[in-house]
């Protein structure tokens, strides 16, 4: 019998049994991390506690952009810095990464990516790094290339890329292809329905747009392991017509059959199963504050302590202060920045029936 | 009208003016070096010495442990806000767009020069948004809160031009001079003191006399040069670029009694 010989852990009841469902063995890592291994990150809102969490860990978080001396953490996180391994914002697809690697070879700059908002210039491709905008097209551009260099410098001193995969929806220029991070028209731009189209990605697309990533990222650094997560966070919003529960679970499960494919198939890129933990039947709402979409600290935590967990060498879970405030006396706790939790403002009222 | 002074080592110059010309000022002096948010307490408009170095200051001054800041017409806070050096700390490894120094950065991001040959830069959105961050934090931010009276700040003073003939020291202030970068420096700090304090209820940020400063973000040698201890009164070290002195502490003094626009009286004075 295949079966007889299998441990606990392949078992739903015997797991049933465990008071944590052994989660302890729920993330084997094939890649080994050790301390002071130089680890980047980027990704969607719920990567940004990977980055809080390698910070105060005894792994060294790669910083290209790191936020100036004496910023407080507050106006550093507002302004994109410290957010992840540079100021990028949020990576939600597939595409947005392939297309980062791809802009940042040459320092490549788009027009479609160049919105205006009222007086002032957005950088399209992180529309929220400078909330205030730019104060000319000259000004974006130069901040953009100057960004693109240091993403491209970045790889070369990281061992360990973190990569969480958010979403497979979003909008794209039609003529370039260009994705955004955001709607047009959400943080600046305007919608016009003759030049952005939707785009809800496949497993073929996410597939392809990952695997260019990698090979592009190992060109520049052969040695490089990737660490692949796919966020817990539900959609915010969903243009596919469906319903948003059909369309996150759709979403989700490309991501994660993507993720799961990709690693399976390569000795130096692992999956990290933070969505399963967060999401996963066993323990029902528990990790999702009341809105059932944000992840509480408790449910970082956990991820937190099943992914430190499985690399001993790393020396226990780092305590980084975001999680170990005290409700009590800080009323406003430190909200992921997240452009896509954006798209709340567009639902419509509800109306008495 | 009763003023109630509070601050750092930069009290000492408002002290040496108030001396000069007391007026009909009353001037209860709640200062010590270096003073931070572990020397003292608030409770609502009562400020306690906590710290046994601000016990012996208060106690050399004849001022009580603690004060209702209740009993006064107006509180005076000299310091205790980010300074022109912090200003420059903020700024260090970074190249801020907008400043003389960033618009070249700018032009050289838009060229093929390789981003590890320059700083990277920083907007002045984000510059100032830190500045401001930095100023609504800041102790005096915290005590002009408790305070149930009007309340002024005056920061510390922009270093000496002085530092200038000094080889050697304060290279990154000496490199944004060098670069144009002061009067840019200057405004923004400024800018931010104003947004930070100027928020809060009854308070009024006062600003260095314009006339007063050198280079953009120095002051002139003549308005720091023997500058006045808070300890005991007597001069600063003939090298120090920091405190101003008692002709500077005149014109602060000054113009504080425009914006309060009333004389007042000494209930203690070092």
């Amino acid at each position: 019998m295949p079966y007889s010989a299998l441990p606990p852990p392949a078992f739903w009841k015997r797991c049933r049994e465990s008071a944590d469902f052994r989660l302890d063995a729920i993330y084997d890592p094939k890649v080994t991390l050790r301390p002071g291994l130089r680890v980047a990150t980027a990704g969607s809102c719920f990567a940004q506690n990977i980055a809080t969490y390698v910070r105060a860990s005894s792994l060294s978080l790669v910083e290209a952009e790191p936020a100036p001396a004496l910023m407080r953490a507050d106006v550093a996180r507002r302004y994109g810095y410290g957010l992840f391994s540079a100021r990028y914002g949020n990576v939600y697809t597939a595409r947005q990464l392939r297309q980062l690697l791809e802009d940042a070879e040459n320092a490549t700059l788009h027009d479609a990516a160049i919105w205006r908002r009222g007086d002032v210039w957005i950088d399209a491709l992180r529309p929220n790094v400078e909330p205030e905008g730019f104060r000319t097209e000259a000004e974006l551009c130069a901040f953009r290339r100057d960004h693109l260099r240091r993403v491209r410098a970045m790889f070369d001193e990281t061992d360990v890329f973190v990569f969480t995969l958010g979403l497979t929806e979003c909008w794209a220029d039609r003529t370039s292809g260009l994705v955004f991070p955001t709607a047009p028209g959400v943080l600046g731009g305007h919608f016009d329905p003759d030049r952005h189209i939707f785009v809800n990605q496949g497993f073929a697309d996410v597939h392809e747009d990952l695997t260019e990533a990698i090979t592009r990222m190992r060109r520049w650094n052969p040695d490089l392991k990737v660490l692949l997560t796919v966020s817990p966070v539900p959609l915010t919003a969903t243009a596919s017509g469906a319903h948003i529960l059909y369309a996150t679970t759709y979403s989700k499960s490309v991501l994660r059959a993507v993720a799961g494919e990709v690693a399976a198939l390569d000795p130096d890129i692992d999956y990290v199963p933070s969505y399963e933990i967060i999401t996963g039947p066993p323990f029902g709402a528990r990790f999702y504050n009341d809105n059932l979409r944000t992840v509480t600290a408790e449910g970082v935590a956990t991820v937190m302590s099943v992914f430190f967990g499985a690399h001993p060498d790393l020396g226990g879970v780092p305590r980084p202060d975001k999680v170990i405030l005290d409700p009590e006396t800080d009323p406003a706790p430190q909200e992921d920045i997240c452009e896509e939790a954006l798209l709340e403002a567009f639902a419509p009222q509800e109306t008495t029936r | 009208m009763k003023l109630c002074l509070i601050g750092d080592s930069h009290a000492a110059m408002l002290i040496a003016a108030h001396r000069q010309n007391p007026a009909d000022d009353a001037l209860t002096v709640f200062a010590k070096p270096g003073l931070v948010a572990e020397d003292i307490a608030l409770t609502g408009p009562l400020l306690h010495a906590v710290s046994a170095d601000m016990h012996a200051r208060l106690a050399a001054m004849g001022t009580p442990d603690t004060l209702d800041l209740a009993d006064f017409d107006a509180v005076v806070i000299a310091g205790l806000v980010p300074s022109a050096f912090a200003a420059v700390r903020l700024q260090q490894a970074h190249s801020v767009s907008g400043w003389p120094s960033g618009e070249i950065s700018v032009a050289k991001a838009l060229t093929d020069m390789p981003a590890a040959k320059t700083l990277p830069l920083m907007s002045r959105a984000a510059y100032v948004a830190a500045l401001t961050a930095l100023s609504q934090t800041s102790l005096a931010a915290r005590i002009a809160s408790a305070a149930p009276c009007p309340v002024i700040v005056v920061a510390q003073p922009f270093p000496s031009d002085a530092l200038l003939d000094k080889d050697g020291t304060y290279p990154i202030m000496r490199r944004l001079l060098r670069q144009g970068d002061g009067t840019a420096l200057a405004a923004d700090l400024i800018t931010a003191h104003r947004a930070g304090l100027g928020a809060l209820a009854g308070t009024t940020y006062l600003p260095q006399p314009a006339d007063t400063l050198s280079h953009g973000c120095l002051t002139q040698a003549v308005f720091m040069r023997g500058g006045p201890r808070l300890s005991d009164g007597s001069r600063q070290d003939s090298d120090d670029v920091l405190h101003g002195n008692a002709a500077l502490g005149a014109r602060l003094l000054s113009d504080l009694r425009t914006r309060l626009a009333r004389p007042v009286q000494t209930t203690s004075n070092p």
